[in-house]
Parts: structure tokens; C-alpha cells; sequence
């Protein structure tokens, strides 16, 4: 159901997400690469040898050189926000009137899943709850709780919003594969914490009305 | 005023252990100070081997939820507050006054009463175990309202609090010591700009320890106000937030991860700039580097917090990023202070290359991390947990376990066995990085942290039980430590006063010094005036630089 | 001692600075407000620091003194054993200890402690 390896990226924000993750991924590895390299040629190119007995040099500035290094690294920590902000952006927008909207609870140790004008789907421990989404259409969940933080994380869609008690705090999903995900409480929250997980399903919109019709004759 | 002469020590020196009890001797402050957190490790060790015994594999029951939960509470309380930090302040005190020529630390009985209240603080953090319901069990963050009365009822939770805020009032008046100290106690020529730089570092760190621990303090006497006085600060059905204690706790919590590197920072300075024979390279730029990072840590502490929703995540994101180019400075020196220079491959060099190489890592996923897309998979999710420990166990640790062979002579005038020690750090190096590397893919592939088991799906189960394989070698590494402190005590090699070659006044006195430090003082016309003594020819030129900041 | 005086001025300027630009971006009042207490805070150094070490002269602050010329003023002598840390750190976790588990066990406590100082303090004499 679940394997947990690399995210199967399920919502149309999760892709952006990805993005965002890959250039942070590769500019962490190219600076650590070129910085290893360099640690690791002087480590070895000035090891103490026969030939090598004596520091050559006790020069200890270079007004250039550390000038450089001060204003490379701000450029690219500059460009980098530059690509934060646009993608969180992104991502954290609200569609107005999204056709789907769910109020989750979260408590000690379980979910409830309050469909607007639809059911409301309740588990705990024992029997994890189900929330089933529509393919493609943009889904506004609003997270709460009732006791302490927890956090709404579906790790393949690679997004996690805190659930607080006294707040209340709303993003946009947009799903863009059919599927069934692992869902899981993302903030320590006490013994049951490990194990408080729900699931999402993924279906077309058709099913998706089925599986409404199907629920308020329960 | 003035300090031309500094106050005198004349009391003979005692030995028994009321004068252990009594001392307020800056250097056996500061052994005693070390020991403790070495016992305090061991103690947070055997935590971290019995979570990774209970992670080998998908659903183990050795361990059950509840006493999981207490055992990565005190494991991460331990280590931040107990361990690491106060490791730094034990060895600064030993140093500082060394290090600038002074006699002993400006409030001697400040000083000592700082280690006792930090001793019976972790006493009674740890002593929560003692309790019917067990240790605190709500994380080192014991967020509310979980850490509160209704949900943790347990009296670990208060023992907890007031614990720690006797470490918290016990670092303050640590740090007010350190500044006052290399301030006014400096030896006739050591200006503050050829202070060495692990006391430059110290400095930044008292600083930080000045602005984050208040709040700290306030934090604690707030959430026991709730708990014990019925209070309702964080309660939200009061009017309380749960979101103001997260302000609250990491305004303190960020700088502190600083208080916890800025010290090792100065360790690896010492150590890279002995062990290569050469001055630390760009000096100035290495004491702007660490304010710069002490400054932009104050601006930094919600990054903890993006995915609250509650909070400007761009704000915090961009201060973070800016706290990369700093960092970044500092290992541009420390790479070209070994640059040209003749390296001798001891083990603390050993480990502080290790610190590099490791930290570096620590220091490029921080910079993803503070990214809040990436955080918003990252945030509680093991993810963070391999970028933390690259910092404090592979950064601060690898310096501490650095400092300790570095040190080690001067303590106790002899020497600490090469060999062991060499076979401990290769060890200990790829245990760290088969535990801990292997947790970056679990908190990508979306395994919680603080979860006292997990699914037995995909690749969790083979890379937690390569995270326990590498935990058991640092463990063995571990035991060959202690091994080397027994055979190398009975070897007793004597160290002399300068084994290292190094640069920095503490090694101009004898191995272990007097109880007043220095018999005489070698003229001070740098930050190096040991070896400006050993190289008397390149004076003129030292000379020259020297009156430049 | 300019530069420990600079030390606290620049510090307390940037939270300040600091402070501000959170207000501005963020409109947040915790963090605006601890940001603002921590510029004072820091003010309050800088400015003891301007007005108490203007005129102070040290030895440490000349690049060119020597220890020679250094020597010989008496100032005082370093305490090198006491006995009150450590009581010190006893009472106060008896104190802690008291506020959370029980006033008898706190009574109890101070009892044994007072006995603890006392002998200290004698033996130490
Ligand atoms: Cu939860």
C-alpha cells in the first residue's frame, strides 16, 4: 500500500515541492562536493613529509580571497530565497471556493474528517480512518485539535501542516494520481503517536460521487 | 582602574576532597565540569544504544511506548544541556584564563557555584526517573500543551523544569564570568585582537548565552506557573497559546544550537592551526564570522516553527540562508590555514578534520531544511534528526572528543595514547556516518521522529538497522576511549609543557599548571606569542603587523 | 576597551535594527517584543560600558607593555577555597526540589543542609 521509499508525489503541489527539494538537493551537493574537495586536498596535499617538513608559508590574510567568499556564498543564498519564495508561494495558495473542503480533528489518538456538505469519517488506532479525494479536484483542508499539537503529514505528497488546538490553519491539496496514501500524525503527541496513522484515497471524480452517495445512505 | 597588577593566589594548594568540594580554582571548576558531562554522556550514550537497539527492526517490543518516550527525552535533554554545552563552559574555564595570561576567572565563587547548581540541576533532570510515573516524557522541547498538568501528569515533567532552569541560571552566570573575564583579566599586551580565537569564540558564546537563556529561564518559571500554580499562560480555553510557548522556547532554542557550536568552532581553530604549524588564517574574518552568526541567530528561531502556519516563514527562511555565508567564511580559514602548512596527522587533527567533513554536511542540509518547502517533509521527520546530529555529534562531539587529546596533557601532564586514540577515530568517524547517514532517506521516505517503532514497509527496516550496526561501532569506539584513559594513566608518558608545538599561552606554563597558572609570561605581541618566542627571527615582522586589528 | 565597548553597541544596534524589520514583515508581537527587550538589555551594557570604562587604562589594551612594567601594584588576592558554592547549590535544589514534591521533604532537607554548610564551613575554617 505504503512503500516507503521515494515519495510518490500524489498532488499537483507536491510536484512544485519536488522541484524545490531537487535544487536544494543539488546545490547542498555541489557546494559539500567542492568544499570536501578542497578540505581534502590540503588535509593531503600539506600532510607533514621529508620533502614537505616545514610550513612554506605563515601568511594568514588575503583581503581578495576572503572578500570572494564572502560575496559568493551571500549571491547564492540570495538566488536560493528567490526560489523559495516563489515555490511556497505556490504552494501555500488557496484556490477560493475549492469544490472540496474537509475540516480535520485531530486528537489523542485518532482523526476526524468533516466533509462540507458531505460525511464525516472518523478512526483511531485500531482502525485508521479514510479520507477519499477526487482527482484533480483542488481539496481545502483545514486542520485543528482538540487536545494537543499534532501534525496532518502525508509523506508522499510532501506536505505536513501542524494541528493546534485554538487555531485553525488551512492549505489547498490538489491530487494528481489515483491511489491510496499513508497519512500519519507528523508532531510528537504521546504513546500513541508512533502508530496514529489515516490514509488517502484517490479516486475519479465519478467514484468520488459514489463513494458520497454511498456514504450518506450509512 | 588600573589592572597592572592583578590580584594574587596565596592559599597553599590542598588535595583532599573537601577542597574539591570548596575549590574555586578556575582549573579544577573546569575539570570538574568536564568529568561531570562525561559521566552526563555516558549516561545519554547507553539512551541513545537502547533506542537504537529498540529501532534495529519494525516492530521490536523490547522497549514500550511510554518508557521510549522518557528515553529520547532525557537522551536529547542530556545531550544539549548537560553534555555539549556545558562541556564547552568546563573547558573554557579551565582556558580562558590561560589563554590570556590570567591568574584565575574574575568571580571565583560565581564560578563555582555556576558548576554546583548546573551538578545538582542534571541530578535531579535525570532523578525524574526516580518518580512513580517516570522521567519527562514530552520531548527536550516538552511542547504544551503536552507538557502540561492535564495531559503529562507525571512529577518528571516538574523535575524536569526546575532542573533545568538551574542549568539555565547556572550558564548565565557561567557566561557574565567568561566576558567580564577576558575583558578586564587580559595579561599587559594581550589585546582583544590577539585574544586566541577559541576565547573570541567564547565570548560570542556568553553573548548568546546572555540573550537566548532568559528566555529560557521565563519559559520554564511559565510553564511550571501553569503546571503547579494553575496558571494558563499556554492554555488556549483560557486565552493562552500554544503557539506563544513555541516563540517563547525557541527564541531561546535556536541560539542555543550556536551556544552548543561556537565554542567547538574555537577547538577546531586551536587544533588546525597548531597541528598545521601555521597562524589561523584570516584571523579577523574569523571573530566577525562568529558575532555574525551570534547576531543572525537571534533572528532565526522560527524556522523551527513553519509549519505552524502560524508564523512568516519567508522572514525566518531568509535570515537562516544568511547565516550560511558566516559559516561559510569560517571554513574557508580553516582550509587555508592548513593550506601551506605541514600537518601533523595527531588525533585531534584527526578529529578535526572529521568535524569538517561532517559538519559540512550538518551545514548544507541546514541550508535545505531553513528552505520552507523542504521543511514542510523534513520538520519532525528523521530528516531533521541526521541534519541535527551532523551538527552536534558529528561537529560539536567530534571537536569535544578533539579537545579532549588536545587538552588532555596540559590537564593532567601526560599524554593520551596516539595509537588507541588514532583506531577510536576511524571508528568512531564511519560509525557516525553508517548511524546517521542513512536517516536523511528514512525522513525523506517519511519516517517520524520520536516514534518508538515503525511499519515493516520498504526500505525502513534495512536502513534502521544499518543506523544500529554504525551505533554499535561508535559504542565500541566509546569503550576504547575509556580503555585509553586506563592504559595511557599507567603508562603516564610525561607531556612537558609544550607537546604540540602549539601557539597559545596555556602551553607556556608547566603540564598541569600552578595553582596561579604562570611562573612568568612570555612577551605578547600577537595571537601566537608562544611560537613568536620559539621563532624569535620572524619577530620584526610580527611586530609590524600587530598593532592592526 | 573600544573594542568590548563596541562589542555591545553593535549587538544592541542590530537587534534593534532587527527588531524593526521583524515589526515591519512579520507584525508579530512576541518576537518584536523579545527583540525589543533584548536591545535594551544590551543597551543597558553598552551604555554602563561607555559611561564606567571611558577613562580606564588597561596594560591589556596597550600593544607595546610589557610585564615588566606591569608588575608590582597590589590589588587584591583570588579566594581559593569557599565553602557557600556548593551549599549554595545544595540549598537551591532542596528549594526546587521542595516547590514541586512536598513542603515536609523541603523542611527535611533544609534541616540536613544547614548541618551540610555548618560542618563545611567549620572544616573549611
Ligand atoms: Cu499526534
Amino acid at each position: 500500500m505504503y512503500p516507503p521509499t521515494w515519495p510518490a508525489l500524489g498532488t499537483t503541489q507536491s510536484q512544485a515541492l519536488a522541484d524545490d527539494w531537487k535544487i536544494f538537493t543539488y546545490a547542498a551537493l555541489a557546494v559539500a562536493l567542492l568544499v570536501w574537495g578542497l578540505i581534502a586536498f590540503a588535509a593531503l596535499r600539506f600532510r607533514r613529509t621529508a620533502r614537505n617538513a616545514q610550513p612554506r608559508s605563515q601568511r594568514d590574510t588575503n583581503g581578495p580571497l576572503e572578500i570572494a567568499w564572502t560575496v559568493a556564498p551571500l549571491v547564492l543564498v540570495i538566488v536560493l530565497f528567490g526560489v523559495t519564495y516563489h515555490i511556497e508561494n505556490d504552494v501555500e495558495r488557496l484556490a477560493p471556493n475549492a469544490p472540496v473542503q474537509i475540516a480535520v480533528n485531530a486528537y489523542r489518538w485518532g482523526w476526524t474528517f468533516r466533509y462540507l456538505h458531505g460525511p464525516t469519517i472518523n478512526g483511531n488506532l485500531n482502525a485508521p480512518p479514510e479520507m477519499v479525494l477526487p482527482l484533480g479536484q483542488t481539496t481545502e483542508i483545514t486542520v485543528s485539535s482538540s487536545d494537543v499539537i499534532h501534525s496532518f503529514w502525508i509523506p508522499d505528497m510532501l506536505f505536513k501542516r501542524d494541528a493546534i488546538p485554538g487555531r485553525v490553519s488551512s492549505f489547498d491539496l490538489t491530487p494528481s494520481k489515483p491511489g491510496t496514501f499513508l497519512g500519519r500524525c507528523g508532531e510528537f503527541c504521546g504513546l500513541g503517536h508512533a502508530t496514529m496513522a489515516f490514509r488517502v484515497r484517490i479516486v475519479s471524480p465519478s467514484e468520488y460521487q459514489h463513494w458520497l452517495a454511498y456514504e450518506a445512505t450509512q | 582602574m588600573s589592572a597592572a597588577a592583578l590580584p594574587r593566589v596565596t592559599a597553599p594548594e590542598r588535595h583532599d576532597i573537601l577542597s574539591w568540594i570548596t575549590t574555586t580554582d578556575h582549573k579544577r571548576i573546569g575539570i570538574l565540569y568536564m568529568g561531570t558531562t562525561m559521566l552526563f554522556m555516558l549516561v545519554a550514550g547507553l539512551l541513545a544504544m537502547a533506542i537504537r537497539t529498540q529501532l534495529a527492526r519494525p516492530g521490536e517490543t523490547l522497549i514500550d511506548a511510554h518508557t521510549y518516550n522518557q528515553i529520547f527525552t532525557l537522551h536529547g535533554t542530556a545531550m544539549i544541556f548537560l553534555v555539549i554545552a556545558p562541556f564547552a563552559l568546563g573547558l573554557a574555564n579551565y582556558l580562558i584564563p590561560l589563554q590570556i595570561g590570567a591568574p584565575d576567572m574574575a568571580f571565583p565563587r560565581l564560578n563555582a557555584t555556576s558548576y554546583w547548581m548546573f551538578l545538582f540541576g542534571g541530578l535531579i533532570v535525570f532523578g525524574g526517573a526516580a518518580t512513580n510515573e517516570g522521567a519527562a516524557a514530552a520531548g527536550w522541547t516538552s511542547y504544551v500543551p503536552l507538557s502540561e498538568i492535564s495531559i503529562s501528569s507525571g512529577l518528571g515533567q516538574d523535575f524536569w523544569i526546575v532542573g533545568l532552569a538551574m542549568v539555565s541560571v547556572a550558564s548565565i552566570i557561567t557566561a557574565l564570568n567568561f566576558v567580564t573575564t577576558a575583558f578586564i583579566f587580559r595579561a599587559p599586551g594581550m589585546t582583544m585582537w590577539r585574544l586566541p580565537i577559541f576565547t573570541w569564540e567564547m565570548i560570542a558564546t556568553a553573548l548568546l548565552i546572555f540573550m537566548a537563556f532568559p528566555s529560557l529561564t521565563a519559559t520554564l518559571l511559565m510553564l511550571f506557573v501553569d503546571r503547579r500554580l494553575g496558571g494558563h499562560v499556554f492554555d488556549p480555553a483560557y486565552g493562552g497559546s500554544a503557539i506563544l510557548y513555541q516563540h517563547l522556547f525557541w527564541f531561546f532554542g535556536h541560539p542555543e544550537v550556536y551556544v552548543l557550536i561556537l565554542p567547538y568552532f574555537g577547538v577546531i581553530s586551536e587544533v588546525i592551526s597548531t597541528f598545521s604549524g601555521r597562524p589561523m588564517f584570516g584571523y579577523t574574518g574569523m571573530v566577525l564570522a562568529a558575532f555574525a552568526i551570534a547576531g543572525l541567530s537571534m533572528g532565526v528561531w522560527a524556522h523551527h516553527m513553519f509549519t505552524t502556519g502560524a508564523v512568516n516563514n519567508p522572514f525566518f527562511s531568509f535570515v537562516s540562508f544568511l547565516i550560511a555565508v558566516p559559516t561559510g567564511i569560517k571554513f574557508f580559514n580553516w582550509i587555508c590555514t592548513m593550506w601551506g602548512g605541514a600537518i601533523r596527522y595527531t588525533t585531534p587533527m584527526l578529529y578535526a578534520i572529521g568535524f569538517l567533513m561532517n559538519f559540512l554536511l550538518g551545514g548544507v542540509t541546514g541550508v535545505m531544511v531553513a528552505s520552507p518547502p523542504v521543511d514542510f517533509q523534513a520538520q519532525d521527520s528523521y530528516f531533521v534528526v541526521a541534519h541535527f546530529h551532523y551538527t552536534i555529534a558529528g561537529g560539536s562531539l567530534f571537536a569535544l572528543l578533539a579537545a579532549v587529546y588536545y587538552w588532555w596533557p596540559k590537564v593532567f601532564g601526560w599524554m593520551l595514547d596516539e595509537r588507541l586514540g588514532k583506531i577510536g577515530f576511524w571508528l568512531t568517524f564511519v560509525g557516525f556516518n553508517v548511524t546517521f547517514m542513512p536517516m536523511f532517506f528514512m525522513g525523506l521516505f517519511g519516517m517520524p521522529r520520536r516514534a518508538y517503532t515503525y511499519a515493516d514497509a520498504g526500505a525502513l527496516p534495512a536502513l534502521n538497522l544499518t543506523a544500529t550496526v554504525g551505533s554499535y561501532l561508535m559504542l565500541i569506539a566509546a569503550l576504547l576511549f575509556v580503555a585509553n584513559i586506563i592504559v595511557s594513566a599507567r603508562r603516564r608518558v610525561p607531556a612537558g609543557n609544550d607537546p604540540w608545538d602549539a601557539n597559545t599561552l596555556e602551553w607556556a606554563t608547566t603540564s598541569p599548571p600552578p595553582e596561579h597558572n604562570f611562573e612568568s609570561l612570555p612577551p605578547i605581541r600577537s595571537a601566537r606569542p608562544l611560537w613568536d618566542l620559539k621563532h624569535p627571527r620572524s619577530q620584526a615582522v610580527v611586530v609590524k603587523v600587530a598593532g592592526a586589528p | 576597551m573600544t573594542t568590548a565597548r563596541g562589542l555591545f553597541i553593535s549587538s544592541a544596534l542590530f537587534t534593534g535594527v532587527l527588531a524593526i524589520a521583524y515589526w515591519i514583515v512579520a507584525h508579530e508581537p512576541a518576537g518584536t517584543m523579545m527583540l525589543g527587550f533584548m536591545t535594551a538589555a544590551l543597551s543597558t551594557v553598552a551604555i554602563y560600558m561607555f559611561f564606567a570604562e571611558r577613562d580606564a587604562d588597561l596594560y591589556a589594551d596597550r600593544p607595546d607593555a610589557t610585564m615588566r612594567e606591569a608588575a608590582g601594584e597590589h590589588v587584591g588576592t583570588f579566594v581559593t577555597y569557599s565553602p557557600a558554592p556548593f551549599w549554595i547549590g545544595l540549598a537551591l535544589s532542596g528549594l526546587v526540589l521542595g516547590l514541586v514534591v512536598a513542603p515536609a521533604a523541603a523542611g527535611l532537607g533544609i534541616v540536613a543542609l544547614l548541618f551540610l554548610g555548618g560542618l563545611l564551613i567549620v572544616r573549611s575554617r
